[in-house]
């Protein structure tokens, strides 16, 4: 018997130290590739390696809002400055209950406007029609029944009257810069069906219309937590996955899609809570299984700004969403689980999220169980245990703190000594804490599911202040409301 | 052999150490970087003075030192030395005049066609930076036979880097010579590198030499290349020259033709009318069973440049269509392009068909709109 019992404890650690050294060795990579990759754009740059042609590509906005009535107008306003010549605007106000629609027509000059607007892709039927021109930009507002975030995004999309349309939320602000950066690898590559920007965290930002003017690292843990996952995520796998046409990702925040594309694949599932990657996922599909040549890209210079929760209850409930949008997706598109027709996009991304992302916290569960009943039995060496556990954290808090520094030379970012202290304290954080968080999460993310799958699950939001956006300041200015 | 045995935790430590390695490197750049900077800015007119005094020989009619060129041919092999060139040459350009520039760069000419070679054999970042100066110099600008800068950037047009393809490719427009962009677009099929459309067809709107010369040389030769390569073609004729409409008609009826040329045909006779272009257009949308509804709605758009009774009587039949683009754009055509009146247009606003009413309803109502253009306050 307790042979059997020393083989199972046997097997299971060969288990987790190939699962464990399986993420670690990916992380590794992620952060090589992505700080030679960083390098390289850095160089490029110096060297004026650029597209410089007097051509835009047309570009359709489209921003779903479900009660923003606190945000919308500004985050309007902030979309009429960008540095672009050739690009709308569409506002699909997804039967808010609050005034968002009111605060648009009090502060822009729509007309109503009989519309047919031909819905190539299903959604929800448009109630009102509004349009505007301010300054040569075409603004068009839709009023539409209430169908969730994806069900507006297909309105946006039915709506849009150029041949490519970034999405983004409504509590986002774009880079005045953005769209340039972003349609660069569409006017590079023909077969660019999908590109997806950088999102960057705002609540600690000085923007001065739609350009960064001051940025510093918060004390604030859930808040500087995020900074560095997002840091983590964005300037290393994702470069990596994108090394390969592996990116299963891209956020809603800010990506740009061809709309012919998209419509070919039925738009946004509205069944789902993660439609932007299901979205990303189904394009792969689509253009593997019709043997499309396509390309899926990541643009790390084209950044948008957003609104991240800054208590732990907000945090909660944004990664209930996404984790069971990852669940949904990947149940949905089970196929491409190691399937030779989807390439690398199987092999490796799709595993990458099976395994570290999506069965991560029952491993971690199975992990914690299995330690305990080891040490009843005396079958664990608890020092070495403890040992590597550090390392393992140590080794996380590098890893953040290399893509940290990484982003900073290629941004050109002015650091004060304190926000290197800062981000040293929050690495260590991140891995000590931050995951265990991110577990529980998890864990519990499916107890009420069936309920609330399809919420637009909202968290605190507070006014975007175009020339002046940082957390902290200006508190006068604020007007928080709890959008739940 | 157990997994145990290979010490996971080593792993780790070599993993951590790489970690630390790159964590290194991000910082030192930070410091390089910075140092890099001041130093360019510091050397950035190191030649300044040295360019004003060739200059000054070149408009005295003399030919520049020998010991000029043989300091360039050295020192610009380094990128970081280009740079300074290329910004001291900015300076002495606010200077001097275009023609005296013109003719100090055919002088130094040998020396780039020197440093051909050096940056060949470059990374791609760097290849592209000097082929982007060849262009920016105007060296060759001008040039009718193919001897070295020419060739290098013909080569050079099939790079697997898009900005080194880019920026050689711009540098043969600004050449201007037609038979050296043939040969780039030669070498683009031969070795199936194609680059993008979009690109291509801004680029040869640049083309600095005989633009209806290039035109006709390229679209004889239309069928040598994938539509990749002849649709740019296709798209830089649209917007530059009416002399093929005969052509784009024929083209556009032939049924064996890429549709998606034929319908650059549509787009074509919609800018340079050709009357009689007029019946075969609006065969597209008397055709009711649409094989392709995309012509038809291309050439709703284009109808509204061949005003007539025919032309009003065949969009109102195109707003009856089952296809809603043919509808829109048979819409457009009538309120924005013909701007025919209410009235005329009475029997679709009485009619029985919705669909037909509410789209024109729409088009009126946005012609409005686009007239009171407001500001925002």
């Amino acid at each position: 018997m307790f042979d059997t019992v020393k083989w199972f404890y046997s097997v299971v650690g060969v288990f987790f130290v190939v699962y464990l050294l399986g993420y670690s060795t990916f992380l590794l990579i992620s952060v090589i590739i992505g700080a030679l990759k960083l390098y390289r754009e850095h160089k490029m740059r110096h060297y004026h390696n650029e597209i410089l042609h007097g051509y835009d590509i047309p570009v359709t906005i489209i921003v779903p809002a479900y009660n923003e009535e606190i945000t919308v107008a500004d985050t309007v306003k902030s979309l009429l400055m960008m540095d672009y010549r050739l690009y709308e605007i569409v506002v699909v106000d997804d039967g808010s209950k609050d005034g968002t629609t009111q605060t648009l027509l009090d502060s822009f000059p729509f007309k109503e406007i009989n519309r047919p607007i031909q819905r190539r892709i299903q959604c929800k039927k448009e109630i009102h029609v509004y349009e505007a021109n301010i300054n040569g930009i075409s603004v068009t507002l839709v009023q539409k029944e209430n169908g969730g975030k994806a069900d507006a995004l297909n309105m946006g999309i039915n709506a849009s009257r150029y041949p490519y349309f970034i999405c983004m939320d409504a509590d986002s602000v774009l880079q005045r810069d953005s769209l340039k950066y972003i349609v660069r690898p569409v006017m590079e590559d023909d077969s660019v069906v999908a590109v997806g920007g950088l999102v960057r965290i705002s609540n600690y930002a000085v923007l001065d219309h739609g350009r960064l003017v001051n940025y510093h690292m918060p004390w604030n843990p859930v808040v500087g937590m995020q900074i560095l996952e997002y840091d983590r995520s964005f300037m290393a796998s994702r470069i990596l996955m994108d090394r390969y046409n592996g990116n299963l990702i891209i956020s809603g925040a800010f990506g740009l899609f061809e709309k012919e594309t998209v419509m070919n694949v039925g738009g946004y599932d509205a069944s789902t809570m993660g439609e932007d990657m299901e979205l990303v996922v189904k394009l792969h599909a689509f253009c593997r299984i019709n043997k499309l040549p396509y390309s899926i890209r990541y643009a790390p210079d084209a950044i948008c700004w957003s609104q991240c929760p800054s208590s732990i209850k907000d945090l909660k409930k944004q990664r209930r969403r996404w984790y069971l949008g990852l669940y949904q997706c990947l149940k949905k598109h089970k196929k491409m689980f190691l399937a030779p027709e989807f390439g690398m996009v199987g092999y490796i991304s799709y595993l990458y999220y099976l395994v570290y992302e999506l069965l991560s916290p029952f491993i971690e569960l199975f992990g914690m169980f299995t330690i305990v009943m080891a040490y009843l039995v005396d079958l664990i060496n608890v020092p070495f245990m403890i040992l590597f556990f550090l390392i393992y954290a140590v080794y996380g808090a590098v890893l953040t703190l290399t893509a940290f520094f990484a982003r900073i030379y290629t941004q050109n970012i002015k650091l004060l000594p304190m926000d290197v202290v800062k981000a040293v304290y929050l690495c260590i954080a991140e891995s000590v804490f931050f995951r265990f968080i991110q577990a529980f999460t998890r864990m519990t993310a499916f107890i009420g599911y069936k309920k609330k799958k399809n919420v637009w699950g909202q968290i605190k939001r507070q006014k975007i202040q175009l020339n002046r956006t940082e957390e902290g300041t200006d508190s006068g200015e604020k007007d928080k409301a709890d959008k739940k | 052999m157990h997994v145990l045995d290979l010490k996971p935790e080593k792993i780790l430590y070599i993993y951590m150490a790489s970690c630390i390695a790159v964590l290194l490197f991000n910082i030192l750049y930070i410091f390089i970087d910075k140092y890099k900077a001041k130093t360019l800015e510091k050397n950035s007119l190191e030649y300044l003075d040295l360019i004003k005094e060739q200059l000054a020989r070149v408009e005295n009619g003399l030919e520049p030192e020998e010991l000029h060129l043989k300091l360039l041919n050295r020192k610009l092999r380094r990128p970081e030395k280009l740079r300074a060139y290329e910004y001291s040459v900015a300076e002495a350009a606010r200077q001097a005049a275009p023609d005296i520039m013109k003719l100090y760069f055919e002088k130094v000419r040998p020396v780039f066609l020197s440093l051909t070679d050096t940056y060949e054999r470059r990374d791609e970042i760097e290849q592209a930076y000097f082929v982007s100066l060849i262009e920016k110099f105007g060296i060759d600008k001008g040039r009718q036979s193919f001897d070295g800068i020419i060739e290098f950037l013909v080569r050079m047009s099939i790079s697997k880097d898009v900005y080194v393809r880019e920026n050689s490719l711009q540098a043969l427009f600004s050449i201007g010579n037609a038979e050296a962009v043939l040969s780039a677009w030669q070498k683009m099929e031969a070795n199936q590198r194609y680059h993008s459309r979009r690109l291509l067809a801004e680029g040869l709107l640049r083309f600095t030499g005989d633009k209806l010369e290039l035109s006709r040389i390229l679209f004889q030769r239309r069928k040598d290349f994938n539509i990749s390569l002849a649709l740019p073609v296709f798209q830089f004729i649209r917007r530059y020259t009416g002399e093929f409409q005969q052509e784009m008609l024929e083209l556009m009826q032939r049924s064996t033709e890429d549709k998606e040329l034929r319908l650059e045909a549509v787009r074509y006779l919609r800018r340079y009318p050709y009357a009689p272009a007029r019946e075969a257009l609006q065969k597209f949308i008397w055709m009711r069973d649409y094989i392709d509804w995309e012509f038809a709605a291309m050439a709703a758009m284009t109808l509204s440049e061949y005003p007539g009774d025919d032309t009003v009587e065949c969009l109102k039949e195109g707003l009856h269509a089952t296809n809603w683009y043919v509808r829109h754009n048979c819409a457009a055509a009538l309120t924005q392009g013909l701007r025919i009146p209410k009235a005329e247009l009475y029997e679709v606003y009485n009619g029985k068909d919705r669909y037909a009413r509410e789209i024109l309803q729409y088009m009126e109502q946005k012609a409005d709109l686009e007239q009171e253009k407001m500001e925002l306050v």
